[in-house]
């Protein structure tokens, strides 16, 4: 065991490589996280609000957002969806390499996914207290903005949590087409180099990683939650 | 004030139309409380939300205070809904908001200032009796506070009509009871025209002026409480002077017969009197008596022993100015 240990403080993979990919890796992750909820946050409202006896129902809308925006994205799985976004992000980024080009398909695979957690959330909000705010006199964006996105923060940052740790995942498949980060590592040196020491290092990383991101938003879940 | 006016709510399933509201009309004056009672299926609920113009009814008008409720729309009809405060079954109190903050919604709305905001909502809290859980969150009260922050909350813009759906539905009688004397108690300081919706008996006995019995979407009966109740044989008579079941009363020798007894300053003597006039007993199979709006309201059923028939007995009343009628007679009677 103390063997194994020195040994893998003296790899040049570990002493070299392994904090710029773990960098990488937060990049990728952050980066997309922030954008996966700044675009997710409005198209999981506007799912919520333009079903069928929504505030704003409106068919169109809805189906055109939720069957062919959310639900094909959703059925694409990300390997493919990554490889055949390379020409979209390289007209975006002007790169298709990198942790900031990773996060442009990234975020397109994890907007769909958050939104139906956003619109989820809202569902959980008891229809009474959208009577209440009408009842009130609240504009339908006063009701979405002081109403149903505080009632259902606990729901919404959970979701956030759920979204991270699946990007966390995602980003180690990014990472095998130039994005860099842990994942890159863990193949290049855990599988072809033959590196097991390598490979169980990262895996403990990401293991860490995941377990901090659901603890810290657990934490921040039972700050918000006041039911 | 409040007053509706041939309210209809036609809903289209499939081919078929259902009217859930068929021609209501109610009004409440200022200072005054008046119940609508039904049982599930009446259109209580369908009320409420077209009242609360949460629904658009198919026609009617719903004045408050001399605007048509349904006649205006977007910022005039949220400008217009502050005239009307709405107490719900369950509160629908916002999790995420403090007590305060809770009852300052509406004022945020109004676009009325932080401080003034705070101590408009100390002054309410204060009124209902919750000056202390100001900082508290709702799920930290119990279902009877609750409800008291719904109704600070209705109150916050300084209504004129109170629309209360269920109030005490949800409460244990204990609560019930201090809900609707707080109900009563605001009405009363604050001349509010108050709208209650209910289902339950004790509401109306408790608190209400006048009542109507809304029945398949439509009012079947209404008027002040004393004259309702003071209709022999009507339905709210029936209802609020419910009788206990009376076993083999109905197959007793002779007959029976329901008095109706209004002791306008408290005595019931209906009964007596007529005893001593036959110079025979009544023996009483059921009876109960309430007094409601400062009235006393006596309801009996008396057996009618032979040789006197119950036609007689009645026919006595009557010439008394006594609401009585015959409920049964057996074969017995001569």
């Amino acid at each position: 065991m103390i063997d194994f240990l020195t040994q893998l403080a003296a790899n040049p993979v570990v002493t070299n490589a392994l904090w710029p990919a773990f960098l990488e890796t937060l990049l990728m992750v952050g980066v997309s996280g922030v954008a996966t909820v700044v675009l997710g946050l409005p198209v999981g409202v506007v799912l919520f609000v333009t079903q069928p006896g929504g505030l704003a129902h409106n068919r169109p809308v809805n189906v055109v957002l939720g069957s062919v925006g959310v639900n094909i994205t959703r059925s694409v799985p990300y390997a493919i969806l990554m490889l055949s976004l390379v020409p979209f992000t390289r007209w975006i980024v002007g790169t298709s390499i990198g942790p900031i080009a990773a996060s442009v398909s990234l975020t397109i695979a994890a907007v769909p996914f958050f939104a139906r957690l956003v619109e989820a959330a809202l569902r959980e909000v008891a229809p009474g207290k959208v009577d209440a705010a009408h009842v009130m006199g609240s504009t339908r964006f006063q009701t979405v903005w002081k109403v149903l996105l505080p009632e259902a923060a606990p729901a919404l940052v959970a979701g956030v949590t759920t979204t991270v740790v699946t990007l966390i995942g995602y980003s180690a498949m990014a990472g095998l087409i130039g994005g860099g980060g842990l994942g890159r590592l863990a193949y290049n040196y855990g599988y072809q180099r033959f590196q097991p020491d390598v490979m169980v290092l990262i895996l403990v990383i990401l293991v860490v990683l995941v377990q901090l991101v659901q603890w810290a938003g657990d934490a921040v879940v039972s700050k918000v939650d006041h039911r | 004030m409040i007053a509706v006016t041939d309210l209809k709510k036609v809903y289209r399933q499939a081919t078929r139309e259902v009217r859930a509201l068929d021609g209501v009309a109610l009004t409440v004056p200022d200072n005054s409380v008046h119940g609508v009672i039904g049982q599930s299926g009446a259109g209580k609920s369908t009320l409420v939300r077209c009242i609360a113009l949460l629904d658009r009814p198919t026609s009617g008008v719903v004045e408050v205070n001399g605007t048509d409720l349904t006649a205006v729309r977007s910022a005039d009809l949220r400008r217009a809904r502050r005239r009307l405060g709405v107490v719900f079954q369950h509160a629908n109190l916002f999790d995420s908001r403090t007590v305060a903050d809770n009852v300052a919604y509406p004022l945020e709305l109004a676009g009325v200032g932080r401080a003034e905001r705070a101590s408009r909502a100390a002054e309410l809290l204060g009124l209902v009796g919750l000056a202390e859980n100001a900082d508290a969150h709702p799920a930290q009260l119990s279902g009877g506070q609750r409800q008291r922050v719904g109704i600070a909350r209705a109150l916050a813009t300084d209504p004129d009509v109170l629309l209360c759906d269920e109030p005490t539905s949800a409460l244990d009688p204990a609560t019930t009871g201090e809900i609707l004397d707080l109900i009563a108690a605001l009405k009363a300081r604050l001349g509010l025209a108050v709208l209650v919706i209910t289902h339950e008996m004790t509401v109306v006995k408790r608190i209400c002026d006048s009542v109507s019995l809304l029945e398949d979407g439509r009012v079947v009966e209404s008027g002040p409480l004393t004259e309702v109740v003071g209709a022999f044989g009507s339905r709210l008579s029936e209802s609020l002077l419910a009788l206990p079941p009376a076993a083999g009363a109905d197959s007793a020798e002779g007959g029976t017969v329901e008095v109706l007894d209004v002791g306008r300053d408290g005595e019931l003597s209906a009964l007596t009197t007529a005893s001593r006039h036959f110079g025979v007993d009544f023996p009483v199979v059921a009876a109960t008596v309430e007094r409601l709006a400062g009235t006393t309201f006596g309801r009996w059923r008396v057996q009618v022993l032979p040789p006197l028939s119950p036609d007689e007995v009645v026919g006595y009343f009557s010439a008394n100015g006594v609401q009585a009628g015959v409920t049964a007679t057996t074969g017995s009677v001569r």
